[in-house]
């Protein structure tokens, strides 16, 4: 079990749900990326609607953003967490601070792999840059 | 081609934050925390290949499963040699030929994750693109060299203005390999232009 305290957001990626609703209609229908992501910019409810409805396993879409973090804990402890999900990058501010960073994707697979508290300080750092995807993964749907 | 940075973390706000804190990160270190967003488009399936292989990255590209090509005549890339060599006009037939076959095998009820084996390399394609400044660096060493393919070459070059448009001082040093370490690494097969790339390189996005 990582028990990494003290988390505390730093910074992301601005409209994360708007930027996965764009990799939606990507993927699906004819236009350019940036037209997309300019229509949904108009239509944030559309871009909800999408959100609300994607399967949180279709993960390429849940990529394109990056959420910062600072982080208290030892160095075993974060050699733990980046063993256990390799997509979580760190580097040393000081004796037992560190910066961390991930996308959502990561976020929600490492979540998703167990309980602990350190997880749910991360779950709940998302809650206000991604509130659909993280009101899914509270209702478990 | 057109490429647009969608969206990316801005360094400056990292590093004020953390200034605020009393702390303190090398530009290296930032440089794997933050990330950079593209709306790609209008580049060939053959140039998207090459662009999927930086693994480091997270894409997201427009499907031929679920999208019906319908201006693959308007829109299909043609390298410059083909012109040059006088093939255009067979060029372009062969598209019309394939746009036609492309066609009249989704109207016969062939599905069209099926009926895309038909198309060629010169198909247009549309990619989100999410790497970290790290691996940008990596990928414009690569990819600006004057020995990678035009297309990827045209490509990363954009990628890099774009970054230097909004984070000029972390990407001053980004650019070919060449350019990054002051030495090409290509041996035998080097281009040979060290001083052109170093003058290109120093100043592309900052004019």
């Amino acid at each position: 079990m990582v028990k990494l305290v003290k988390l505390q957001l730093v910074a992301y990626t601005s409209n994360i749900e708007l930027l996965i609703a764009t990799a939606m209609l990507t993927t699906c229908k004819p236009g350019t990326p940036w037209e997309h992501y300019k229509e949904l910019k108009k239509k944030p409810e559309i871009a909800e609607k999408l959100v609300k409805n994607i399967p949180l396993k279709h993960g390429s879409v849940l990529e394109h953003n990056r959420i910062i973090w600072i982080v208290e804990g030892t160095e075993n402890e974060i050699l733990k967490l980046i063993y256990e999900n390799r997509f979580f990058e760190a580097s040393k501010l000081s004796d037992n601070l560190w910066i961390l960073s991930a996308n959502l994707r990561a976020v929600i697979d490492y979540t998703a792999s167990g309980e602990d508290e350190f997880r749910r300080e991360l779950l709940d750092s998302i809650r206000y840059l991604a509130p659909n995807i993280w009101r899914r993964i509270k209702d478990g749907s | 081609m057109e490429v647009k940075l969608i969206s990316y973390l801005s360094p400056r706000e990292v590093l004020s934050f953390l200034s605020e804190m009393g702390l303190s990160l090398s530009l290296e270190e930032l440089m794997k925390h933050i990330s950079f967003t593209f709306s790609i488009s209008g580049i060939s399936r053959a140039c998207s290949h090459q662009l999927v292989r930086h693994r480091m990255a997270s894409y997201t590209q427009q499907s031929q499963r679920y999208t019906r090509i319908s201006r693959l005549i308007e829109e299909a890339i043609i390298p410059e040699s083909v012109r040059l060599k006088g093939y255009e006009e067979d060029y372009r037939n062969f598209l019309i030929e394939c746009q036609k076959f492309y066609e009249s095998m989704i109207n016969a009820g062939i599905p069209e994750e099926d009926a895309r084996f038909i198309l060629p390399n010169a198909t247009p394609t549309n990619i989100i693109v999410t790497m970290t400044a790290k691996n940008l660096y990596h990928f414009f060493g690569l990819r600006c060299c004057y020995r990678a393919q035009w297309e990827i070459r045209e490509l990363a070059d954009k990628m890099l203005i774009e970054c230097r448009r909004v984070a000029p001082e972390m990407f001053r040093k980004a650019g070919p390999y060449c350019f990054q370490k002051g030495y090409c690494e290509e041996g035998k097969l080097s281009c040979g232009r060290i001083e052109e790339v170093k003058e290109k390189y120093s100043k592309l996005g900052y004019e």
